[in-house]
């Protein structure tokens, strides 16, 4: 019998590897297949000057920190002190950072980026006797595994 | 590649005090923080020893000169004052400094993208821990918004998280310093208070004003680097499924 899970890259993943080496299965019985994630490949010449995927947060921090300073100097003259002008720049600049960000992002990778911590990552096969399926399902679920499947094997000759 | 071949362009190193390495960057993000404060862009980059060195620098001309105080004069309309406080000699240093840390963090970020691009190349294994008589570091997943919270409420905290004592001690105890130098704690209180004119009156305006690029630092980089560590993780594990658990032994099903 084959079983095959998915999983994403995580400690509890090599964990469960380990579980069941423990509990008899060979190690020559288990195969990994590390995927490449989709929106996760290396553009190499397009990005060497440019950042990869903290983007996002770029922007934020960017205006974050220039809002937040013209707050505090303006806070100087105005009313409130720079404690709040401060403050209300830091968020207002962080948010339009985000926004920004989030537009452009939409805008270059309209349909190519899923959001990733539902993706799959790793694929692991495990061949093992009809009596071992429940065993490995059982450590499989119980490290978090997205999904499994059972696949029979050739009949005995 | 084999297990004892040397490691000609590592990836990353996960030391007992710091983890440190290689990642894409956008080189005007770098050159950037260095406007905010010279020294920002090396540290973000890794170069750890340059980023508080220039750091420190940028600090005590700033304090000299009183760059700040003519900063907040100027942006308010009151250029006499800022003529007047400016000391002339301390602010040719700070030019200086600016210039020079905006260029260098610039041209080392388009330099070490293609070292990364390298190491990436060399597929050389990771080493994931470290453990010694002191110190326990490892490479761990973890949320990104969660360091950056830490380093909201504490500049530097976020960064210990991660295991990168270096950087966060630096970021802690220098943010502790600006902080009591300003007399920030107790404008918030005053200000929570509605007391706005004796919160205005009791600032240090000159160490005020490190503040916003301080917290906004220490933010962006815990985050940055969650994002990075997290990735790293998943190479190294990659690295580690493939090298143990690609048998040409395993009984393929249908042959």
């Amino acid at each position: 019998m084959y079983i095959l899970a998915s999983f994403q890259y995580s400690l509890h993943l090599e964990l469960a590897i380990t579980d069941l080496i423990e509990r008899g299965i060979t190690r020559e019985h288990l195969f990994a297949v590390p995927l490449e994630v989709r929106g996760e490949t290396r553009e190499i010449f397009d990005t060497i000057h440019h950042a990869d995927g903290v983007s996002m947060f770029d922007g934020a921090a960017i205006l974050g920190a220039a809002l937040m300073t013209l707050g505090v100097i303006y806070g100087f003259v105005h009313e409130w002190g720079p404690v709040i002008w401060g403050l209300a720049g830091l968020v207002g600049g962080f948010g339009l950072g985000f926004v920004i960000d989030y537009l452009n992002g939409i805008k270059r990778h309209s349909k190519k980026n899923r959001r990733r911590e539902q993706l799959s990552e790793v694929i692991i096969m495990v061949k093992c006797n009809a009596s071992q399926v429940d065993l490995v399902k059982q450590v499989f679920w119980g490290h978090q595994a997205l999904g499994l499947g059972v696949l029979p094997g050739k009949k005995p000759a | 590649m084999a297990a004892n071949q040397t490691v000609r362009r590592p990836k990353l190193h996960v030391g007992s005090y710091s983890i440190n390495g290689f990642h894409l960057r956008n080189p005007y993000v770098i050159a950037w923080w260095s406007l905010v404060y010279p020294g920002f862009g090396h540290l973000a980059l890794g170069s750890i020893t340059k980023g508080v060195f220039l750091f420190l620098g940028e600090l005590v001309i700033n304090y000299m000169a009183h760059v700040n105080l003519a900063i907040l004069y100027s942006f308010t309309g009151q250029c006499q004052m800022a003529r007047s406080v400016l000391d002339t000699q301390w602010l040719f240093l700070y030019v200086g400094i600016l210039v020079f840390s905006i260029y260098d963090s610039y041209r080392l970020a388009v330099e070490f993208n293609k070292l990364s691009v390298l190491a990436d190349r060399e597929y050389a294994r990771i080493t994931p821990m470290t453990l010694t008589a002191t110190s326990i570091n490892a490479l761990v997943k973890r949320q990104p918004w969660v360091s950056a919270a830490w380093s909201v409420v504490l500049p530097g905290s976020g960064q210990l998280m991660l295991g990168e004592n270096i950087r966060a001690i630096f970021l802690m105890v220098v943010a502790g310093g600006i902080i009591v130098q300003s007399h920030a704690l107790q404008a918030i209180g005053l200000t929570f208070t509605g007391e706005f004119a004796l919160a205005k009156a009791i600032i240090d305006w000159q160490w005020f004003l490190n503040i916003p690029s301080f917290y906004s630092f220490a933010i962006w980089q815990a985050y940055v680097a969650t994002v990075e560590i997290n990735k790293l993780f998943e190479i190294e594990q990659a690295q580690h499924l493939k090298s143990q658990f690609q048998s040409s032994n395993f009984p393929m099903p249908f042959n």
